[in-house]
């Protein structure tokens, strides 16, 4: 402080010379004292921290020789620089089986998935935004559900439904009910991980398309309609153009979502030998086999950077084109005349098959004494509320007197509060330096870098996070086993969803009441507290809610991280079913199901919280 | 040059302790507190051990869950709380708690199969061997080094009784024959270390392997190209055969034994899961496989380095290895079918005693680099 008044108070003599100088220490001190700038510079330090230097070291890690590797290569020195990990991932022996193949399953999936989602949203999106289809806003509501539920009970509930002979023991529900056993390639890896991942990431084509079909004004049609063109033609000259910026966007989203999910292939590719690229990155791991694992990752990270390059590039900073005219007419929907009931009906049939079933079905087996055996004395309440039997399961008890289960409720839900508090205020924080400081450098550069974490797929980013936070590092002690590294790993993940949730709704708050306070005296945390956070309210609450749901299904993050204190709900469903006990696997993930559902009723109904603002994980 | 040199002193001399023969064992500043070697009576653990309160356990076994109601009956006031995980899991916990200093386990119940305790963890002092006294004194020397052992299982053979009223199959070499084709379970050998270590023996002994060959076909085993050894042209020919590769034992024997079925696979899984036949399972296990049924697989307790429960762990792993008597109810989930105590003075409720078993010994110092060859030979292979 006294440095500051005594450049403000340059003495007389050598006022040409103070001048320069002075100036030159003010602009540092406000450089310094400037609370925008403070944040600014503690944001950046901290976001590199957190995510360029943990991506350096993994690179690093890879290029040197580890301790085990003496187990294996002769003359190996650990710490020593070495290319022999690259050179066996990419043309070794094991570089098929553990590279190609995974590679090829998973691009295969991902673009296979990203095409029916496409097909899927994009139908829906019209279907509701466009046409005159009855009960459109209750389709708008429901068509988010299967989003906001975990992938990969889908998955469990597609093994539970085609379990065939392959496995043999207890039938799944066709061949209990029907006795048809579906072939292998019905029941097991590419088509079940495809349709399971379809029925999952079909909401981003359909936010996308469907608010790119909404801000199109209905005068263009129109137009098209009056110089006489079909209705066909309308559809292919004017309206998918204007709405192909949102199409592409759509595909790269679901792709680069898509390339490194685990949950989903995890359950449906290992009875038939079926990695992705994922799979086998955490089957690595839990080998010990880290570097592999690591470039497992880069592998997955450098997909995911080129498929947005290649978004940036093709569709260029515009995310979708604004049609320039007056006030735009009501539009005119399409009339879908005798198709509108068939079409209806297809649509809940959809909703039945994505929604309904898998949940009817899971909880049905969870009734099972024995699992696939559908008769009335096999039903016991026993995965619920059973005391131990040591004839069940090994004595596992009932979940609802599990003391692990309850524990790991707990767990999820200090996890889960903490995540989306933490993350939405970040975002609150770091989308007010981003909107304030727009034209610069910082402000892009921290809009740039919390925008990293979206390029690491979360079964990547858990890999690097576990070799990092496993031994105290600077300012940071070691976090691993502590609930304290899913908070931080689910902040940094969720961070690109924050800001930008943050950021927009700080555009939204005008500088001018600021600068009023600011006038009157008022500290710059004063102002933050009294006129910006009352302000970014709602909007803070439709981030939180969103980054809850993502946290509460979040299996693919943590499932590296977490240890037997630390684990989670979905941990717990993901180590049941990996032990074939299913019944309690799906008793959990009703659990699951039902906490997330309840919070975005009331989200929607009470909060009028708006879920197609964002796009979680 | 320099690093080259380095590099051979290192190898020779991680070579002179392996032909030294007994584990390297460090002695730490925690080790010596806990007195490792002490006498310990139950009693004096045991009023110790109310003052911690409580002892957590990772164990690779589901039952030692029940182990915690008797033990906790038997000693109020210590509160045990049990970790159930995959073997692979637990060795990577204990590394990773062992680096970030964070003290949470007490005791691992665990199998090295891959040798990873014996070569590495025992050397680098992230855990430590607990045999009590006078428990100790009938326990026969091979399985006090280089952990406790308190019993011995072995991957076997299982198949359907209601569909097989006899074995069906005498030779490993069977499972490579088309009849079986589609119809063989094993848990991931990624993820199971009994199998490597199964895998491993197979290799090590490969001139019976290549022998028993003969004697079940009737001629010289022809290597394929590229392929070192009988061992690995037995997994090669195994891998091909369309295995059903699982998550876990269980799953296995569940579908080998489920009631009902018409074609039932057969499977390798875990001997002492002979003991679901209790839960309806109709399950069957070949003991007198040629050349050898199995390799054994010691179940080792040990102490982790660190453990802010010494004495309640000193007193669960007495308690788990059957008190002095080797009558206390600790063993009792373990005493199954399937299963052989280490104790002179307990008897197994298997069929065949252990003598009677033809069994390879699971050898530490060979699965350490091996386990690694055979996972990458493993991952090398076209399965199908």
């Amino acid at each position: 402080m006294s440095e500051t008044k005594s450049a403000a108070a340059p003495s007389p003599a050598g006022l040409g010379r103070g001048r320069g100088l002075t100036k030159a220490r003010n602009v540092l001190v406000s450089l310094f004292t400037n609370p925008y700038n403070v944040i600014s510079l503690v944001s950046i330090v901290v976001l590199v921290y957190l995510i360029v230097v943990p991506l350096g070291e993994i690179v690093g890690t890879t290029f040197r020789w580890q301790p085990k590797d003496s187990r294996l290569v002769e003359g190996a020195v650990p710490g020593a620089f070495t290319t022999y990990h690259w050179k066996a991932m990419f043309s070794g022996d094991t570089a098929r089986a553990m590279l190609w193949e995974p590679l090829a399953n998973s691009l295969s999936v991902a673009l296979c998935v990203s095409a029916l989602s496409l097909l899927l949203g994009g139908l829906i999106a019209w279907l509701v935004t466009r046409t005159d289809l009855p009960c459109r806003g209750f389709f708008s509501f429901l068509v988010l559900v299967p989003y906001m539920l975990p992938s990969w009970y889908k998955a469990l509930a597609w093994i539970t439904v085609f379990k065939n002979e392959r496995v043999g023991g207890n039938p799944g529900f066709l061949a209990a009910i029907f006795g048809w056993s579906p072939p292998d390639w019905l029941a097991y890896g590419f088509v079940p991980t495809v349709l399971t991942l379809s029925i999952h990431y079909y909401a981003f084509a359909y936010l996308l398309i469907s608010s790119a079909l909404s801000s199109i004004g209905g005068d263009l049609e129109e137009m098209g309609e009056i110089a006489g063109a079909s209705r066909l033609t309308i559809l292919r000259r004017i309206t998918f153009p204007l709405v192909l910026p949102a199409v592409l966007s759509a595909f790269i989203l679901t792709f680069s979502r898509a390339i490194g999910t685990f949950g989903v292939p995890a359950f449906l590719g290992l009875k038939v030998n079926y990695y992705t690229i994922s799979t086998m990155l955490y089957a690595s791991v839990r080998n010990r086999q880290t570097v592999q694992a690591y470039i497992l990752s880069l592998v997955l990270i450098l997909i995911a950077v080129f498929t947005v390059y290649l978004n940036q590039a093709m569709i260029g900073k515009r995310k979708s084109y604004t049609t320039i005219g007056g006030k735009g007419t009501r539009k005119n929907l399409v009339s879908l005349g005798k198709w509108r009931r068939p079409i209806l009906a297809a649509l809940v049939a959809f909703m039945v098959v994505a929604i309904i079933f898998p949940v009817a079905v899971l909880l049905l087996e969870s009734f099972l004494e024995r699992d696939g055996i559908y008769r009335l004395d096999n039903l016991t309440l026993h995965y619920w509320a059973g005391a131990s039997k040591p004839s069940i399961a090994e004595g596992e008890s009932g979940i609802f007197r599990n003391a692990a289960i309850w524990r790991a409720l707990g767990t999820t839900m200090k996890l889960v509060l903490a995540a989306s508090v933490i993350a939405t205020f970040v975002g609150l924080v770091l989308g007010y330096v981003i909107s304030r400081g727009r034209k610069k450098a910082s402000g892009r550069l921290i809009d740039q870098v919390s925008f990293l974490p979206y390029l690491i797929p979360s079964i990547a980013f858990g890999a690097i996070y576990l070799s990092m936070f496993s031994r105290p590092r600077l300012f940071i002690p070691a976090l691993y086993g502590s609930l304290g590294i899913l908070v931080l790993i689910s902040v940094v993940k969720y961070l690109p969803f924050s800001v930008r949730a943050g950021t927009s709704n700080m555009m939204q708050i005008g500088t001018e009441l600021e600068e009023a306070a600011m006038v009157e005296g008022a500290s710059f945390g004063r102002r933050f507290r009294k006129i910006v956070m009352p302000l970014a309210g709602k909007g803070f609450l439709s981030g939180f809610i969103l980054i809850f749901i993502s946290a509460m299904k979040e299996l693919d993050l943590i499932v590296l991280l977490m240890t037997p204190a630390t684990q989670t709900l979905a941990a717990a469903t993901y180590s049941y079913a990996e032990g074939g006990y299913h019944q309690f696997s799906d008793a959990v993930i009703t659990v699951i199901v039902a906490i997330i559902m309840i919070v975005y009723v009331l989200a929607a109904k009470i909060g009028k919280v708006d879920m197609s603002k964002g796009l979680g994980g | 040059m320099m690093n080259r040199t380095r590099a051979r002193l290192v190898a020779l001399a991680s070579l002179s302790l392996a032909a030294g023969g007994a584990w390297a064992q460090v002695s730490t500043a925690w080790a010596k507190k806990a007195a490792l070697d002490a006498p310990d009576t139950a009693e004096q653990l045991y009023e110790a051990a109310k003052k911690e309160g409580k002892v957590v356990i990772y164990s690779m076994s589901s039952r030692s869950k029940d182990v915690k109601a008797g033990f906790e009956k038997l000693y109020p006031g210590v509160k045990v709380e049990t970790y159930d995980m995959r073997n692979t899991e637990i060795f990577e916990k204990i590394e990773r708690e062992n680096a970030a200093g964070i003290k949470n386990a007490d005791v691992i119940f665990v199998k090295d199969s891959d040798g990873t305790m014996a070569n590495d963890f025992y050397a680098r002092g992230v855990v430590h061997s607990y045999v009590p006294k006078d428990i100790g004194a009938k326990v026969d020397a091979q399985f006090k080094q280089p952990g406790f052992a308190i019993y011995l299982e072995m991957k076997l053979v299982f198949y359907n009784t209601e569909v097989y009223d006899k074995d069906p199959i005498d030779s490993w070499w069977d499972l490579t024959r088309p009849e079986w084709k589609g119809k063989i379970m094993l848990t991931n050998p990624q993820a199971a270390i009994e199998t490597l270590g199964l895998f491993c023996s197979f290799v090590q002994n490969s001139a019976e392997m290549a022998a028993d060959y003969k004697r079940e076909f009737g001629q010289d085993l022809k290597l394929s190209p590229g392929v070192a050894n009988a061992g690995y042209e037995f997994i090669k020919r195994l891998a091909a055969n369309d295995l059903v590769i699982t998550n876990s034992d269980q799953e296995v024997v569940d579908a080998i034994g489920a009631a009902g079925q018409k074609n039932p696979p057969i499977g390798i899984a875990t001997s002492s899961k002979i003991r679901d036949k209790s839960k309806g399972l109709k399950l069957g296990s070949v003991t007198t496989l040629k050349p050898r049924s199995s390799t054994g697989n010691p179940a080792y307790l040990c102490m982790v380095e660190g453990g802010q429960h010494p004495n309640a762990a000193k007193l669960l792993i007495r308690y788990m290895a059957g008190e002095a008597d080797g009558k206390a109810d600790g063993y009792k989930p373990f005493d199954v079918e399937g299963s052989w105590p280490t104790r002179s003075d307990m008897v197994t409720k298997s069929k065949t005693p252990l003598s009677e078993m033809k069994l390879w010994a699971e050898d530490a110092k060979y699965n350490y680099p091996n386990t690694v060859k055979v996972t990458n030979f493993w991952l090398s292979l076209k399965k199908k």
